[in-house]
């Protein structure tokens, strides 16, 4: 497709810098998705773009401070007819005016901090002005061949056994440069790729999910996928009696990274410290300090987290609570939200931490939960399990109450009764209402963490790692018909 | 005050097709999109982001031998259409060898034309101060009653511009406007540390920059907001809230404001009627649906007095268009007829593989980064001509709530079990309004909740509302659309007193 390879995204960067007429940050990024989805054991739609995006945060000069606004286009290049493609600099200059003529007309920012300056975190290989991921690497329909040959296998397979297959696979890749007119200069890739599917028996109420994530689709292996699924589909032919109320269940990582995406998203120090969040305590105090779970339990957002990797360039379009358009190409460091079962961070911006005496914490794109001295993986936790409802996914999670982080959801394609170390049957789809914060007290055994695929999240957090846990007395509310 | 960047010319979009059909496709269509999306964030008085993106984009889709492929690019810069071309075919050639039944399109004739959605006044075009301005003005405003802690305001404007072309000859160009505004009003109570939230309950339009002010003509359903009458009752609102009872558990009788039964109707039977939902299509993602699609003509969805309707041309309405994107004339058909399933939604294959003549026109796009799927048309629950006011409606209603507001929702992936909250929940006795209660979620099942419907409200209650964030599709996209419903009451439904769930 019409790449331009020459000039990069460094160079559109550089171009828009010197376009601006004041203080300023821009991000440069380019999304590449290949992206393939199949039902009733078909393949059905699919796509394959690329996307570069310019966004430019203008920070003049404002009566009483700095004024700030954001604008962002994609019409990035041009190429007249019979030249080679470049830069189109008419729309980059109209986007810079554009942004500094309403940056000039805004009240001053509160969250204005001195713009980042060229750093010695720099070295000739963090790769500024490579060109993008683009080249040996362009995401194409041939990438999609191997996948291909297992799902026609696993069709194949489907269609002997009356299950039809549902599901996705998606590749994606961003390459982001950061700079600002103080002279930082970052450029980072984050990949993701993913692989989900759901089996469903063709005459009978049984459903079952696989779903797996990763940097690259070659690093997912999808040779368990229909043997794990049709396991579950057996399981489910005997089906048990559950009475709605609190019952111990052994939450998958899939289930567990959906309720603790949930919680890193509530953990904005400004919320905690206005009394409004469920991380705030009396006085403008928060809860940072206080024991939220078992002494073994940790939650992390690391960049260079070894299942987990993330950018670690910090890129904000607009400020929000938990991050500052002024921080724009920070590094981004790891950063304990819960250590050693203790709250210790809130996420906030740099100027919100020093006026308030909190450490600035960047969250990097990804959120890993241990738990030391946890082993195995889910079917050792099943094995050691006397009694539990297995719970494969949950599904449209909403707030219900924020003062507790009170969420409400649904099970999805897989509850299962575990007695004895055994999956003894299947019970029905219930709507669950629970805390993640107050259930934290209550884990009593977990598996050792693997990076997973949220069911529900996995497409806004595509960079989770979590172990399967086991709670008690998690709200088992209401029957569902749902199957 | 912006220069937006030439449209390329139609030869391209010619050449596009032009070079699709040399390759022996069945059917190829383009879309040229662009869509300018501002926001401006308030946190108290202080403004915490101001936001201008400009998107734009070529996608082009293809069916070749009876399979799909779709490519895109961003940005209207396309040197070399030959690569958009391939890059289609080859994963359409790739998507072939798995591929059981062959796509077919339901036809529909040749369009040539456009349609706007006008705004009277553009939100880009208001100067940026007075945006600013008259948000600051009203965070203010709140900020300063006694009851009020803390305000977030939140006002969000998008124009959509979509060209669509296809190879049997249509060509529709057209562009709309879209806006919200929210305030939230937050109390913490010193003593105790609680704290609650109020929002307020305007709906999000199909209109322009007239509608924040207060100036947008009223169209039926679609009506004018009173914004300072709702923003000075809203500190009260929130005071009462502070000091309301928690609610007693058990059945009630409620009476639903539209502007919290819209988000009802909404999830249990806008997408429960989607048929590609009912024909697996959305199984690993959004879920299916209860309804099968052998039900239509026989499916009993809810009382009597259920008349529901699906519309691409409702005034002001978040999801009409001219046409959809696949080039159908927007239309209007029911969906609920006296309570029995009449109407599902298709797109043009769905329509085809299920022999029902032409699509009824619910494809759509959110940008030209993804393939066309089917969406929500507007979905909206007829008043009764003659039918009681709200005042009314409550007067017959010995032991209830009246539920104005939307807030937490959800629901199973059949669209069964669903939980809804609100904004204000007020204890009905003997007809008469007493004051709020807290803690509410009411649950039911769909078919009976529909079923216990004993009691529809008349035109005077009925007020457009909707979603711009209703989520579908992988990838995921996001889609606007509206629902018109009047005031309605369903009887011995469970409520939560959500305080007491999940300890």
């Amino acid at each position: 497709m019409s790449h331009p390879q020459n000039p990069s995204g460094h160079t559109l960067c550089e171009f828009a810098l010197a376009a601006c007429p004041g203080e300023a940050a821009v991000i440069v990024t380019l999304t590449e998705r290949l992206d393939l989805r199949f039902a009733r054991s078909a393949v059905t739609t699919n796509g394959n773009t690329a996307t570069w995006e310019l966004t430019l945060v203008a920070m003049p000069s404002v009566e009483g401070g700095i004024g700030v606004a954001s604008a962002t286009t994609t019409n990035l290049w041009t190429s007249p007819s019979g030249s080679p493609i470049q830069i189109d600099q008419a729309s980059v200059t109209d986007l810079a005016r554009r942004a500094f003529a309403a940056a000039q007309q805004s009240p001053p920012a509160a969250d204005a901090a001195a713009l980042l300056t060229a750093d010695t975190y720099l070295s000739s290989t963090d790769g500024w002005s490579d060109q993008s991921v683009l080249d040996g690497e362009t995401l194409s329909a041939t990438s999609l061949g191997p996948i291909m040959e297992q799902l026609a296998e696993m069709f194949d397979r489907g269609r002997h056994d009356n299950v039809g297959l549902f599901g996705y696979a998606e590749q994606e890749s961003h390459t982001t440069w950061v700079a600002t007119t103080a002279g930082r200069q970052r450029r980072s890739v984050q990949r993701n790729a993913r692989f989900e599917v759901t089996a469903r028996h063709d005459t009978e109420p049984r459903s079952t999910w696989w779903g797996r994530s990763a940097d690259r689709f070659e690093d997912i292996d999808l040779t368990p996928a229909y043997s794990e699924l049709s396991a579950g589909l057996a399981a489910q032919r005997i089906r048990r009696p559950l009475a709605p109320g609190r019952h111990p269940v052994l939450l998958t990582p899939s289930a567990v990274g959906d309720l603790m995406v949930e919680l890193w998203w509530s953990a904005s120090a400004a919320d905690a410290v206005d009394g409004r969040s469920v991380f705030s305590s009396d006085n403008g105090a928060t809860r940072i300090g206080e024991r939220l779970a078992p002494a073994t339990l940790s939650l992390i957002s690391d960049p260079h987290h070894p299942l987990v990797p993330a950018s670690n360039v910090l890129a904000v379009a607009g400020s929000d609570p938990h991050a500052s358009v002024f921080d724009n190409g920070a590094l981004i460091p790891a950063t304990p939200w819960i250590g050693s079962g203790i709250l210790r961070n809130l996420m906030c911006g740099r100027a919100y931490a020093e006026r308030h005496s909190m450490a600035f914490t960047p969250s990097a794109d990804s959120l890993a939960m241990h738990i030391d001295g946890a082993d195995g993986g889910l079917h050792d936790l099943i094995s050691r399990t006397e009694h539990a409802i297995l719970i494969t996914c949950l599904w449209y999670n909403r707030m219900v109450d924020p003062q507790r982080l009170l969420l409400t959801g649904l099970t999805r394609d897989g509850v299962y009764e575990v007695r004895h170390g055994q999956i003894i049957g299947a019970v029905d789809n219930f709507r669950f209402l629970d805390s993640p914060v107050e259930m934290l007290n209550r884990i009593t055994d977990s598996s050792a963490t693997a990076r997973t695929l949220p069911r529900e999240m996995g497409d806004y957090a595509p960079r989770v790692a979590m172990p399967a846990l086991a709670v008690d007395g998690f709200d088992l509310n209401s029957k569902s018909d749902a199957m | 005050m912006n220069a937006p960047a030439e449209r390329p010319s139609s030869s391209l979009i010619d050449r596009i097709l032009e070079l699709s059909q040399q390759e022996g496709v069945q059917h190829a269509d383009v879309r040229l999109t662009r869509t300018r999306h501002g926001s401006i964030s308030l946190r108290d008085t202080d403004l915490e982001s101001l936001e201008d993106s400009e998107r734009s984009g070529i996608g082009l889709r293809v069916v070749v031998d009876g399979a799909w492929g779709f490519a895109a690019v961003g940005g209207w810069a396309l040197d070399d259409p030959a690569g958009l071309v391939n890059r289609a075919i080859e994963l359409a050639r790739l998507a072939r060898r798995l591929h059981t039944s062959p796509v077919e399109l339901a036809p529909e004739p040749v369009h040539v034309g456009s349609w706007t959605q006008p705004a009277d006044i553009d939100p880009f075009a208001v100067s940026v101060a007075d945006r600013i301005g008259l948000i600051t003005e009203r965070s203010t405003r709140l900020l300063a009653a006694e009851s009020v802690d803390h305000v977030d305001a939140f006002v969000q404007y998008v124009r959509e511009e979509t060209l669509y072309a296809d190879l049997s000859g249509t060509r529709t160009d057209q562009s709309r406007y879209r806006i919200a505004a929210e305030w939230s009003a937050t109390a913490i109570d010193p003593r105790t540390g609680s704290f609650d939230s109020l929002r307020t309950i305007a709906p999000p339009a199909g209109r322009g920059w007239e509608y924040v002010t207060g100036d947008a003509v009223t169209a039926g359903a679609a009506r004018a907001w009173h914004w300072d009458d709702e923003l000075a009752q809203l500190p009260d609102h929130l005071a009462e809230r502070m000091q309301a009872p928690s609610v007693q558990p058990g059945e009630y009788s409620l009476v639903l404001d539209p502007t919290n039964l819209w988000l009802t109707i909404h999830e249990s039977v806008g997408h429960a009627t989607e048929l590609d939902r009912a024909l697996g299509y959305e199984a690993n993602y959004a879920g299916t649906t209860f309804v099968r699609p052998t039900d239509l003509h026989s499916l009993e969805y809810g009382s009597a007095l259920m008349n529901v309707v699906a519309d691409r041309t409702t005034p002001y309405g978040l999801a009409t268009v001219g046409w959809d994107d696949e080039g159908v004339t927007a239309q209007h058909w029911p969906l609920i007829e006296h309570g029995i399933l009449t109407g599902m939604q298709t797109d043009r294959a769905i329509a085809a593989e299920m022999d029902l003549g032409r699509s009824n026109g619910c494809a759509y796009a959110d940008s030209a980064e993804h393939a066309a799927i089917s969406r929500m048309p507007n979905v909206s629950l007829l008043a009764q001509p003659d039918g009681p006011t709200t005042e009314q409606l409550i007067a017959g209603v010995d032991d209830g709530l009246y539920i104005v507001g939307d807030r937490s929702w959800s629901i199973d992936m059949q669209r069964y079990n669903f939980q809804f909250t609100g904004q204000r929940f007020y204890q009905i006795r003997g007809g008469r309004l007493l004051g709020q209660v807290k803690d509410v979620a009411y649950q039911a099942s769909t078919p009976d909740f529909w079923k216990s419907m004993i009691a529809v409200g008349g035109p005077d209650t009925e007020l457009l509302c909707g979603a711009l964030n209703c989520g579908k599709g992988q990838p995921g996209q996001v889609a606007p659309v509206s629902h018109s419903c009047p005031t309605a009451v369903f009887e011995n439904i469970r409520v939560l007193n959500t305080a007491a769930e999940g300890m």
